[in-house]
């Protein structure tokens, strides 16, 4: 073996031989690595991005819903949902306990829910609470994801929950004006590509600005305090009568506006899913009742309005009891000879049915409809009745008499709340009005919806003599004396239907719905309230007795937080009661916003609408000085704006 | 021409095993992000291990490699004695027991059994008196020496160690020679032996070798690693995704990242110029030992420079092969890439033994 060492000539090709086969294994490596690289490498690439990125459907932010003040009734939060790999969490029964645990649901249900969804992807709970959320993140659960998503919230809990609806559990609105404004609220369902890693919990890299596809907002009529009021002194009476529920409607005259819309049993939109469509449908806008003795003040508008009776006609009442065609009339106090101001006063049914044969069938029928009964109030709620009012070629003889007193017809309270507004706006009928305007998120008007004019009911000589017959109703000797406010003078009407048998034909006696509605102040009316309460079983059933009371007490805080000024000299009190004072504005206006215009002429308020320096469109409604305006006092302008004023003559 | 050992050090190998070091610890920090940005501190505790590993090559190289041809017997007598120690009261892993607790150590035997396979192979053969190629005569020695620890390494069980060993004693007995009778006679007795291994094989080796030949049969079960591991490297296409970019790691889908599928890592995230890149720096590495042995002064430095080169060689194509889905999944790292503390440490006694066996090229045993 030489010194310099090395292998002999044999083993040194065998290295040769050797480090060849190994070099070529090296470069079979090379080989399968640039095929796989570079020939498979786009497909491969594809599938990566497959299995990596998911498009995740984002609910946006839903626009909020405010009050005509602009407080949230509706808004979002931040929230999270957490869905599941189904195969994963069934394979494995304490994970799936765990899990169902943490969130308080039920294990046998959502197992029977899960079972059979091939998908990879399920919403297990949508709308978790933080600590939720976090209980399901520190389970660390393979096939379990937490992710967030925004939750409708309504921070004054049950207030106005028929009105403004719920949202359900995929983001789409389900009652009310989450409902019927879905299309405005939703926003845009964002599709976001969201990476995943392997065991299926998603990380979005950069987290997607919400904001950019969030839905409008929505202004209501409504106002907080004032639906708050109505709640109260409805949810009041019905507690007090042991009745089966009660809805109360307050509208303003002059523009339609619903400022409250209560009903009882209450509503809780945060909780939507154990309450029942019975629950949570707008009574007053979706059931129809026989109105009774409120429809007289109609009729007798009607006949007024077209001059086929007077105040002083008057009427034998036959002592209570009249037998026409195969009917037998009673009224609840026997009466002689009556005028026709004190047959409305005391609410006397032979009295209205013996003036029904004055006016011919086709006249009465558009008359009443005049009034709004059988149409559509246009409300911007969904299922909305009209009310059951046949054609006059479907009438028999007694149905004249029998609409006299309100049998045979049927109405919604907002429909009969809206006629005596009518009453109340000197016969001129405006649409209720729900919804002012659509805001952006910077809360900036995109729409707005002026007040309508529906068409007039009757003249405005006849409305303002109607007007003075109905405040004699809350008189003494009156039907509702409890309903009379003090300091204000009230012009109102009660009702006390009897509800339809269902069962063997005819009405119950024993079943009725009590009513008030009225106009307050009367001759300058802000208001127009109707109390109805369902079924009263303790105590009075009729409606001066029931509902009288609560429009009384609802009226007296309303005008105290309206700051109306009383307009009875010798007022007992001056109002109290109201949830806030808010100060009196000062008549200072700042350049760009709209001037305070109550009280003012048609003609001063040009002035100072002109003044403003911005260029508006004003629209201008009635006669008189400025009762009422939209936008309020202090709103931003904006070029092009509609501003509308409702004027009301001065008495 | 008598000089001293050290100035014959081969600077060129530890500059190879120097620059894969540093890319290894390079790909493993990126293998330890998580989906959420957190780092696991596989790097830090590589580095360590890596640190070790260089005292060990330094200590391995300092004693003259011809030590090991003189106690050859006694250290492969008590390593075997450690196979034995580990199946009786070794602890167990992943329900196998392959790992020896010493104090606050845990060695694991039939990693250092090796080079241990491959110093008592090149010790017998090299003083086996006939010329190759050898019959079956010459081959019982070496067969029933290899036969012991493959035997006691399958007991634990731990199918891929034992087959590397296996495959040390082979390259050296093939590098030497072996009869065409003998080849074909031990080609055909595999062939009919198949079926059999079959049978002994566990379920999920079983199911390992199915998934290879079709991975598609069971994307998300068995299959799972070897579609991942393709996923993953052919997304990287020819530059990469970039440091810290590889999303099939990061989100890991890949499984096992920071250890068998680490080179799915690499090539994802540097495509196919980081591939071939590593591919060439083993391949030179291998080349090197190669060149090594055929320039060792004695018989029993070149046998035992071949064994050391294929532990290295096996590893890397294995390994590799697996990660591109040319072979089954078997538990085979890759030398100074994968996370582990014995792997490191026999990468680098590997190292030192070849250059060992280099630098002492021109000294005399003693001298």
């Amino acid at each position: 073996m030489s010194e310099a060492g090395g292998a002999p000539v044999g083993p040194r090709r065998r290295l040769l031989v050797v480090g060849a086969v190994l070099l070529g294994l090296f470069g079979l490596a090379a080989a399968r690595a640039t095929y796989l690289q570079v020939v498979r490498g786009p497909e491969l690439q594809a599938r990566a991005e497959r299995q990596r990125l998911r498009l995740v459907r984002l609910h946006p932010v839903r626009g909020p819903i405010y009050d005509r003040n602009g407080r949230e009734l509706a808004q979002t939060l931040s929230g999270s949902s957490v869905f599941v790999d189904p195969d994963a969490v069934l394979g494995r029964p304490d994970a799936l306990r765990d899990l169902c645990r943490a969130l308080g649901l039920d294990r046998a249900s959502v197992a029977a829910r899960l079972e059979g969804r091939g998908r990879r992807f399920t919403w297990l709970k949508r709308g978790v609470s933080p600590g939720e959320a976090e209980a399901v993140r520190a389970l660390g659960l393979t096939g379990v994801g937490v992710v967030r998503e925004p939750q409708r919230y309504y921070p004054k809990r049950s207030l106005a929950g028929q009105v403004l609806g719920f949202v359900g559990g995929d983001g789409r609105g389900l009652g009310g004006i989450e409902y019927r404004f879905d299309d405005v609220l939703r926003g845009q369902e964002l599709e976001v590509e969201a990476e995943r890693d392997a065991r299926g919990r998603l990380l979005l890299a950069r987290p997607p600005d919400l904001s950019r596809s969030a839905g409008r907002g929505v202004v209501l009529t409504l106002d907080e305090a004032i639906q708050h009021i109505a709640e109260e002194e409805l949810g009041e009476v019905v507690r007090k009568s042991n009745a089966r529920g009660g809805m109360a409607v307050v509208l303003e005259p002059s523009t339609g506006d619903v400022l409250a819309l209560a009903q009882v049993p209450a509503f809780n939109p945060n909780t939507y899913r154990s309450s029942t469509p019975e629950q949570y449908k707008v009574r007053a806008v979706v059931d129809v009742f026989e109105p009774g003795s409120t429809l007289k003040a109609l009729f007798l508008g009607v006949l007024l309005d077209r001059g086929l009776a007077r105040p002083e006609d008057r009427v034998f009442c036959e002592n209570g009891t009249w037998q026409v065609y195969d009917r037998t009339i009673h009224d609840h106090k026997p009466h002689g000879w009556l005028t026709v101001a004190d047959v409305l006063k005391v609410s006397s049914n032979i009295g209205v049915a013996k003036l029904s044969d004055r006016i011919p069938p086709r006249d009465l029928y558009e008359g009443l409809v005049g009034f709004g009964l059988g149409r559509f109030t246009g409300i911007e709620l969904g299922g909305e009745s009209r009310g059951l009012f046949p054609e006059p070629e479907a009438w028999s003889k007694l149905t004249p008499i029998t609409v006299s007193y309100g049998q045979g017809v049927s109405a919604t309270a907002l429909q009969v709340a809206s006629a005596f507004a009518a009453i109340a706006n000197d016969g001129m009928r405006m649409r209720p009005r729900l919804v002012r305007a659509v805001v952006d998120d910077q809360g900036r008007e995109i729409r707005r919806f002026d007040p309508e004019p529906a068409g007039r009911a009757v003249a405005a000589a006849t409305a303002q003599t109607l007007t003075r017959l109905l405040e004699r109703v809350v008189d003494a000797e009156g039907t509702a004396p409890l309903a009379a406010v003090p300091g204000y003078r009230v012009a109102g009407k009660t009702g006390t239907a009897w509800k339809p048998d269902p069962v063997r034909g005819g009405y119950r006696r024993d079943r009725v719905v009590a009513s008030f509605v009225g106009s307050v102040p009367s001759r300058r009316p802000r208001l127009t309230i109707l109390v109805a309460v369902d079924e009263p079983r303790r105590g009075s059933r009729y409606g001066g007795m029931v509902a009288g009371p609560a429009f009384r007490e609802m009226a007296r805080r309303i005008l105290g937080y309206l700051e109306v000024s009383p307009d009875l000299p010798g007022a007992a009190e001056p109002p109290s009661g109201g949830v806030a004072r808010r100060p009196r504005q000062a008549r200072k206006t700042l350049p760009g916003t709209m001037p305070d215009l109550r009280g003012l002429t048609m003609r001063q308020v040009l002035r100072r609408v002109s003044d403003t320096g911005v260029e508006t469109r004003v629209s201008l409604l009635g006669s008189g000085v400025a009762e009422s305006q939209d936008p309020a006092p202090g709103a931003p302008l904006a070029p092009g704006q509609v501003c509308s004023v409702v004027f009301r003559p001065l008495l | 021409m008598r000089r001293g050992w050290p100035s014959q050090l081969d600077y060129g190998l530890l500059g190879v095993v120097a620059l894969l070091s540093a890319l290894g610890l390079v790909v493993l920090w990126s293998a330890s992000h998580g989906p959420d940005g957190s780092v696991a501190g596989y790097a830090v505790r590589q580095a360590r291990w890596m640190a070790l590993g260089w005292l060990a090559l330094g200590l391995v190289l300092a004693v003259d490699y011809r030590h090991l041809d003189t106690y050859a017997v006694p250290l492969f007598a008590a390593l075997v004695l450690l196979l034995v120690l580990v199946l009786v009261t070794g602890r167990s892993s992943m329900g196998a027991q392959r790992w020896l607790a010493l104090g606050p150590l845990r060695i694991q035997p039939s990693e250092f059994m090796k080079i241990g396979m491959g110093v008592m192979i090149a010790h017998v053969l090299s003083r086996e008196p006939s010329p190759p190629p050898y019959g079956l005569r010459r081959l019982w020695l070496p067969a029933v020496l290899t036969a012991v620890p493959v035997g006691l390494i399958l007991l634990q069980p731990d199918l891929g160690t034992a087959v590397l060993v296996l495959g040390v004693a082979a390259a050296v007995v093939l590098f030497q020679g072996v009869r065409r009778r003998v080849l074909a006679g031990a080609a055909v007795a595999g062939a009919a032996a198949a079926p059999v291994l079959w049978s002994v094989l566990h379920d999920y080796q079983r199911r390992r070798i199915l998934t290879f030949l079709d991975p598609e049969r069971d994307p998300l079960g068995a299959g799972y690693h070897i579609i991942q591991s393709k996923i993953a490297v052919g997304s990287g296409q020819i530059l990469g995704k970039g440091f810290l970019k590889g999303t099939q790691a990061h989100l890991q889908f890949l499984p096992e990242r920071h250890t068998d599928f680490i080179f799915s890592v690499l090539a994802e995230e540097w495509g196919l110029a980081g591939s071939l890149l590593v591919l060439a720096l083993f391949a030179l590495l291998v080349l090197w030992g190669l060149d090594i042995a055929a320039k060792a002064r004695d018989p029993f430095g070149r046998l035992l420079a071949v064994a050391v080169t294929s532990i290295l060689f096996y590893h890397v194509v294995v390994n590799v092969g697996m990660v591109l889905g040319l072979f089954p999944v078997v538990g085979v790292p890759l030398p100074l890439f994968s996370y582990g503390g014995s792997s490191v440490l026999t990468t680098y006694l590997v190292v030192g033994l070849l250059l060992n066996i280099r630098s002492r090229r021109y000294t005399r045993f003693g001298g």
